[in-house]
């Protein structure tokens, strides 16, 4: 019941956002010198009700300050647009995206090929955002004169973003029964003792555990991804049933580093969600208990990663520092292009340390119920007693 | 090689008893190509003893020695010299005998290329190849046991623990356990073994330790206990040690 509302609520905020920010002047500048290419895209920006054009005398300068929101300028053999980060970078891409996409790219292709500029190796048209607050260096964040598939970037991240967040559910659900497999069935069939008896330390036994559950959570997530990626792409390719859609949205341009630094993150957030659910069904002795238990961290893994959809929720130096949701916000930003930064160490080293408590925990919780007092001493050794039923040994 | 407890103690708490001694300083040795036979009652504290034995618990006083291997200080060793059966030990239903003694068998560090031929001949040792590729779920009780006992001794451990291996098992299992139990023997190697069957004890072992409240109350061969207590049958040797702990308490 919740999560298909949550999905299709954080769609719509998406989309939600994206619109009201559409509704939104963009004004811009006209830097350097000026040949035809460059004026006939100004004059397609003109007719757009959306963007409005002013004069300025130093439009680095103002784009700068603020006080305009993107310029354009003529480059060897695109058309760049600089925007300010403080706007939403991805809404005005959508924008203008939009305007070349329609009836105006028709104008575009129309007006470069009249002006001899033939349509395949020209014109794609460049955004590149600009960090003013750092070292006031460029960072270009789409496009490039290769073609329109590159400014769709940022607009297609929603889409397949979603679907990889919502395909860490059944990466949970692929956690949960193998963790309780090897949690609680241990106990139920009596086969921990012969875990015990190898001459393996017990972390080395935790973390055999823990690797064989990351491995099949992580198997179950991606073929989830997978297929609900098909399904999508298939569905939008061949109807029109969402108007705002289409299979466009899907595509993701990534160059390779991207790509393993997603993969990366993903499985990641498999070993981190393995360790809670090894943690969560570690105190139990039976099957049934352990079951019960899985759905506390399935409610975190049901409600904390969506929330990354959140349009103005961005991995930033305090969001670091949450577990989960770092995870699925750093997917967010390598969607969004944006590079290798000290906040992703953090959020590495984060959910790398969550997973090491709780299958330290873990590990106690465990081997206490193997030989009780060894760890707790005999208070918390009752304590723990509630959680499971003695073992009733002949 | 030869398994030398010392004092062992085990302190366990339950709310209702409050801490109590589960194995209160018990002392054995056994030698190479000996069976030794702890017999006691239901909630003696033979199976303590024996997990304490085989690592599966933290002693909470004592020392174990098996050769010059000190069991509590390095138990990574100690369990790569022993195996440890009970007649409680699960397997992994999913797993087919081969699967779980190549896993078990791998991770005790047995070679690869003679893990093979060390399966293949367990399989006809004990006499269950038929069943090497079916998934243990599937299995009877008495050849499970037999799996069991495969994963226990893949390894070739010098010292062999069983806790009560015929518990649960018919008569023809049973006797095939005891075949296997005497085989070992032969073989030169350690057998420490717990039952509360009188007769099995008197059968199978060489020299018996009465165990009763977490105390050994008295061991030694069946002849020796014989003259310690004046009484013929093993039963009767029992009843009368125990009538004596109760008294001097
Ligand atoms: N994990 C445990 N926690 C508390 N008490 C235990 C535990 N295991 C065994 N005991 C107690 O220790 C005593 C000895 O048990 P056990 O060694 O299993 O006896 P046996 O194997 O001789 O029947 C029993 O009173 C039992 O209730
Ligand atoms: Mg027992």
């Amino acid at each position: 019941m919740l999560y298909p509302a949550l999905l299709v609520g954080s769609a719509e905020l998406v989309m939600f956002k994206a619109d009201s920010d559409r509704d939104k002047n963009i004004t811009y500048a006209v830097s350097g010198p000026s040949d035809k290419g460059l004026e006939q895209i100004d004059a397609i920006l003109q007719k757009r009700k959306h963007f409005k054009k002013v004069e300025c005398a130093q439009p680095e300068k103002d784009l700068a300050e603020g006080k305009v929101d993107a310029v354009i300028t003529r480059k060897a053999d695109y058309v760049e647009l600089r925007v300010n980060q403080l706007l939403k970078v991805a809404t005005l891409a959508t924008t203008i995206n939009d305007n070349l996409k329609s009836a105006y790219l028709q104008e575009l292709t129309e007006a470069f090929s009249s002006k001899g500029l033939a349509k395949e190796n020209s014109q794609g048209f460049a955004i590149v955002s600009q960090n003013i607050t750092a070292s006031g260096s460029t960072q270009k964040i789409a496009g490039s004169p290769e073609g329109r598939s590159r400014v769709n970037k940022l607009e297609n991240i929603s889409a397949t973003l979603c679907l990889m967040i919502f395909s860490l559910l059944m990466l949970g659900l692929g956690a949960a029964y193998p963790s309780i497999a090897v949690t609680a069935e241990e106990f139920e069939r009596n086969t921990i003792e012969t875990s015990c008896l190898l001459p393996v330390s017990r972390s080395m036994i935790m973390l055999g555990k823990v690797a064989a559950v990351s491995t099949f959570a992580a198997v179950s997530g991606l073929v989830n991804f997978v297929s609900m990626y098909s399904v999508a792409a298939l569905v939008l390719s061949q109807a029109k049933l969402f108007p705002r859609f289409s299979s466009d949205h899907l595509v993701f341009n990534l160059n390779i580093a991207q790509t393993l630094g997603l993969i990366a993150c993903y499985l990641l957030l498999a070993v981190l969600i393995s360790a809670l659910m090894i943690f969560a069904t570690s105190f139990c002795r039976t099957v049934r208990s352990a079951q019960q238990w899985t759905t506390f961290p399935l409610l975190i893994i049901l409600l904390l990663p969506p929330c990354a959809l959140f349009p103005n929720l961005e991995l930033n130096s305090r969001m670091m520092w949450v577990p989960i949701l770092n995870c699925t916000l750093m997917l967010k930003a390598i969607f969004s292009g944006v590079p290798f930064n000290y906040t992703f160490i953090v959020v590495i080293a984060v959910s790398l340390f969550v997973s090491f408590v709780s299958l330290a925990l873990a590990r106690i919780f465990l081997f206490e119920q193997v030989d009780p007092g060894a760890y707790f001493g005999r208070k918390a050794d009752s304590f723990a007693r509630r959680f499971s039923k003695k073992e009733t040994s002949a | 090689m030869k398994l030398h407890v010392e004092k062992l103690c085990k302190r366990f708490y339950e709310p209702a008893r409050g801490e109590f001694f589960a194995c209160n300083e018990i002392s054995f040795e056994v030698g190479q190509g000996e069976i030794f036979g702890l017999l006691g009652p239901n909630g003696a504290g033979k199976t303590t003893t024996l997990r304490v034995i085989s690592t599966i618990l933290k002693p909470t006083s004592g020392s174990a020695h098996l050769g010059d291997i000190d069991i509590f200080q390095d138990p990574d060793a100690a369990r790569r010299a022993m195996g440890f059966l009970s007649s409680s030990t699960g397997l992994y239903e999913r797993l087919t005998p081969r699967e779980i003694l190549t896993y078990f068998g791998r991770l005790s560090g047995v070679a690869e290329p003679a893990l093979k031929e060390k399966i293949e001949s367990l399989f006809l040792a004990l006499d269950f190849k038929q069943f090497a590729d079916a998934r243990c779920g599937k299995l009877s009780q008495g050849t499970k046991q037999k799996v069991s006992i495969a994963r226990a001794i893949i390894h070739d451990p010098k010292l062999m623990i069983f806790d009560e291996p015929s518990t649960g098992l018919d008569v023809l299992a049973t006797q095939s356990m005891h075949e296997f139990i005497k085989q070992a023997k032969g073989e030169g190697k350690c057998i420490v073994f717990s039952t509360h069957i009188m007769s099995e004890a008197e059968k199978l072992c060489d020299r018996i330790g009465i165990i009763n409240d977490g105390k050994i109350l008295a061991q030694g061969t069946l002849a020796e206990l014989r003259a310690l207590t004046g009484e013929t049958y093993l039963e009767e040797v029992f009843m009368a040690l125990v009538r004596k702990y109760e008294l001097a308490k």
